[in-house]
């Protein structure tokens, strides 16, 4: 085992998960998050998603057991708020450890308000920052520690963030291995042909053979790319093909910040030498920083501990590496278990994934289906047999209408709200009916809810393949 | 080796957020048999020009029609305007689907074809001493094509068309009808060019809008307004009253050419038949694009038989109504789910993150 992972590791002795090693690696990802959370938010804002997702409509749909979890009126923007400040906090090391909750707490809290925003990289955001409190991230190139040049961490801080983001992307891979995303070049036939307005591959979006070269390239990547950037020889190589990877992807889809997060999770897996010189380079870069706001500003606040990230005055320290008790390690070792584990919820379930999405959340399906759906309901009165149909899209926003035609979770609670409301109104509970229609990864438009069963007799535990239409294909593979 | 890295990593930066704008983009010339900026000019020559001029030039023709009347008041010049009128009614079923920007705005769409309109609000207009302001949403179904129809057509007709306060306020209608409609017209002029250059992707651009809107139209207005309420789908109880055309008895032709419209705003080669055929879009091993081209066909024998009044058809056999607009909704799933994933097109104007 190479030994020039970070140039002051004890050398004596076995490499063991506990080994000392130089923190930076932790502090500049440490940074680099607290940095793209902050810009998340502030994007988020500036779309004016608060709005659009939060405040504006008058139904939300909740986690089981997260029934509570709702907007707070206006102040849900004190939620982002909190976020915000908190990802700063992060990013420069101050007060780390309340900071991490702090962000973990509001933003997760933010991910639960409503079902239909899920995306899973907010789920990535979440589990690392929760993964993140038990980490000491703030040991080295913070404001609550300085810059010391003796910190240590145990190696296993390090490593639990190369698991965590290689999970990620292999079970990514995983995911892609299945015979719509590899002989049907599906979901990306439907969505490449789209960008033939992009400069350079806009010429080509159309060709089947892209289609295939891109689902095959797109699989391999992620399964590979997190053993090429664990072997020495192979890292800055597959450095670059993370940044190419990604730049592509955000190009030709709306995934938001997602890719500018996964470049700079990767370069966790760089020694620390690199992360040490991009310390330096920060650090360089907040002197002139500083010098420019002091030419400013006479008055800088110099009671922040700032100045000790100019490196200049190293504290010795006695001990070489702070006891870290077990508890962190457990509890870390205790998050990545789940990481690895949740995914495989979805074989407990009966029928095709893809179809009853029972265990697709949570699982790194990351842009694998094109599903596309259309949604009314029947409601009839038990007492007088009268029926009326009822448009989702009176009631709901348009994004959230959206996504309530593909995913069964949603069109069973929404069926169970307007049964309630019909009640509240006009007495006995009716029966409801879902006239629904799905298109899956390039079939034809297919009916998806059992038009004859009673959405009010079904709860969230009854299988799926129970009252939706079954699936007339198969998809093989994971 | 790292600062290779960087460079690389600035460059592809400078590239993903210089692609990433919404929009125009008019450098690249198209390389599959398909012209999407033809699309675009073909929507705007032949659809949308022509809708809006013909319903103005109409309105025009309308408005001497009815002077003509007030002039001599004979049976002559009142068939006439009768015949004028039903031309300005089935001209608008062809501008009412390709109605964007400016028009929405003002509400036009609204105010020119809300109904039923308000009988009673009509007649107390008439005889109000204070002026009325049409802008109100409260005035919106005391005025347009539905109020004319009511007052050409309703029972006592004859009494209100001699009134001089019906008179008066017939000429008021007609020439609101006008001043709206040149509104809408003078923007779309003015922005036509624009609406051709704008042959981006996004859900912004024109594509995207036209295409959400022709098919919000056929959605809302063809097969519920004009199906859908009428018989009742949506309510406990049929509602022949919610009929279009609900005093002249015209609804079907009316349902005729409007879904004539829609067929053709399909069906020309250079439209979406011709974008799906060219993106080669096959479901479930036929053409999309036939087997939406086969629905309106459908569709089209599901009306033949109706009677000419919808109001009658709901209350005589509502189940022949009931079968039009099962097979409306066919197409409804045909046009906003295959037909909309196929060509991704969004239909939210302004999309979060997809993952």
């Amino acid at each position: 085992m190479d030994n020039r992972d970070g140039h002051k590791d004890r050398t004596d002795g076995q490499l063991t998960p506990n080994s000392p090693i130089f923190p930076a690696p932790l502090a500049v990802f440490r940074v680099g998050f607290g940095l793209m959370m902050a810009l998340s938010i502030v994007r988020f804002w500036w779309n004016g998603w608060i709005e659009k997702l939060y405040l504006e409509p008058t139904y939300f749909f909740s986690y089981r057991y997260f029934e509570w979890v709702k907007p707070l009126g206006p102040w849900t923007y004190g939620l982002f708020v909190l976020a915000f400040i908190s990802a700063i906090m992060v990013m420069v090391g101050w007060r780390y450890r309340l900071a991490i909750v702090a962000f973990f707490l509001s933003f997760t809290y933010i991910e639960l308000m409503d079902k239909t925003t899920y995306l899973n990289h907010h789920y990535f955001v979440s589990l690392l920052s929760l993964l993140l409190i038990w980490l000491p991230a703030a040991d080295y190139f913070s404001v609550d520690k300085g810059t010391d040049p003796n910190a240590r961490v145990p190696r296993w801080t390090i490593d639990a963030l190369k698991i965590f983001v290689g999970v990620v992307y292999f079970y990514a891979g995983l995911a892609k291995l299945n015979s719509d995303w590899l002989l049907e070049a599906q979901p990306l036939s439907i969505w490449l042909p789209a960008k033939y307005d992009i400069p350079l591959l806009g010429g080509l979006v159309h060709e089947r053979w892209v289609h295939y070269a891109f689902s095959w390239s797109g699989a391999a990547y992620d399964l590979l790319i997190t053993f090429l950037l664990l072997w020495r020889p192979t890292r800055p190589w597959a450095f670059v093909a993370v940044v190419v990877f990604h730049v592509l992807t955000r190009v030709l889809f709306p995934i938001g910040m997602f890719p500018y997060i996964m470049i700079v999770s990767a370069l966790v897996f760089f020694s620390g030498e690199v992360h040490e010189r991009i310390i330096h380079a920060l650090i360089k870069t907040s002197k002139s920083l500083r010098a420019i706001i002091q030419k400013i500003t006479p008055i800088y606040p110099g009671n922040l501990r700032m100045s000790n990230i100019s490196g200049a005055r190293p504290q010795v320290q006695k001990e070489a590496v702070k006891k870290q008790g077990p508890l962190p390690g457990f509890i870390v070792a205790t998050i990545l278990l789940a990481h690895l584990l949740v995914p495989w919820r979805y074989a407990f379930n009966p029928g095709e994934l893809f179809w009853t999405e029972a265990g697709y959340r949570f699982s790194w399906r990351v842009m694998l289906m094109e599903k596309a759906g259309y949604l009314t309901y029947k409601v009839v009165d038990p007492r007088t047999g009268k029926r009326r149909t009822i448009n989702p899209a009176d009631h709901l926003t348009t994004f959230q209408n959206k996504q309530l035609a593909t995913q069964p979770d949603i069109i069973l609670e929404f069926a169970h709200h307007i049964a309630t409301l019909h009640r509240q109104k006009n007495g006995p509970l009716p029966a409801v009916y879902a006239e629904s229609y799905v298109a899956l990864n390039g079939r034809g438009s297919r009916v998806y809810v059992n038009p004859d069963v009673n959405l009010t007799a079904i709860t969230e535990d009854t299988p799926r393949t129970a009252w939706l239409m079954p699936f007339e294909d198969i998809i093989h593979g994971l | 080796m790292q600062r290779l890295l960087f460079l690389l990593f600035t460059g592809l930066v400078l590239f993903a957020s210089a692609c990433d704008k919404d929009g125009a983009n008019d450098d690249e010339p198209m390389t599959i048999d398909f012209d999407r900026r033809a699309m675009l000019t073909v929507w705007s020559e032949a659809i949308i020009s022509p809708a809006y001029s013909g319903f103005n030039d109409q309105l025009g023709i309308l408005q001497d029609a009815w002077e003509t009347y007030l002039f001599e008041s004979g049976d002559a010049e009142l068939a006439d305007f009768k015949v004028q009128f039903d031309a300005a009614y089935a001209n608008w079923q062809r501008l009412s689907p390709v109605l964007m920007g400016k028009a929405e705005e003002i509400r036009l769409r609204a105010q020119i074809n809300t109904y039923p309109t308000d009988v009673d609000l009509i007649g107390q207009n008439v005889v109000s001493a204070t002026a009325i302001n049409f802008d109100l949403p409260s005035q919106t179904t005391a005025q347009g094509l539905p109020a004319l129809d009511y007052i050409l057509y309703g029972s006592d007709a004859a009494a209100r068309l001699t009134d001089a306060g019906y008179r008066v306020y017939v000429s008021r209608l007609i020439e609101r009808m006008r001043a709206l409609t040149t509104i809408a017209l003078d923007d779309w002029r003015a922005n036509a060019e624009a609406f051709v250059q704008n042959d981006g992707n996004s859900a912004t651009a024109s594509i995207d809008r036209t295409v959400n809107d022709y098919i919000f139209h056929y959605e809302k207005f063809l097969r519920a307004g004009k199906v859908g309420i009428p018989s009742g789908a949506f309510s406990d109880d049929p509602l022949p009253n919610r009929a279009e055309s609900l005093y002249g008895g015209k609804s079907k032709i009316l349902f005729q050419q409007s879904l004539l419209y829609a067929k053709s705003f399909f069906e020309r080669p250079r439209s979406l038949t011709g974008y799906l055929d060219a993106l080669n879009v096959m479901r479930d091993g036929e053409l999309l694009s036939i087997r939406i081209k086969n629905q309106f066909g459908a569709i089209e024998d599901a009306a033949a038989d109706l009677n000419e009044d919808f109001a009658l058809q709901v209350s005589t056999d509502n189940g022949a109504m009931l079968a039009l607009y099962d097979e409306m909704q066919k197409l409804v799933v045909l046009l906003k789910v295959d037909m909309l994933q196929a060509l991704s097109i969004n239909v939210d104007y302004v999309d979060a993150d997809g993952d």
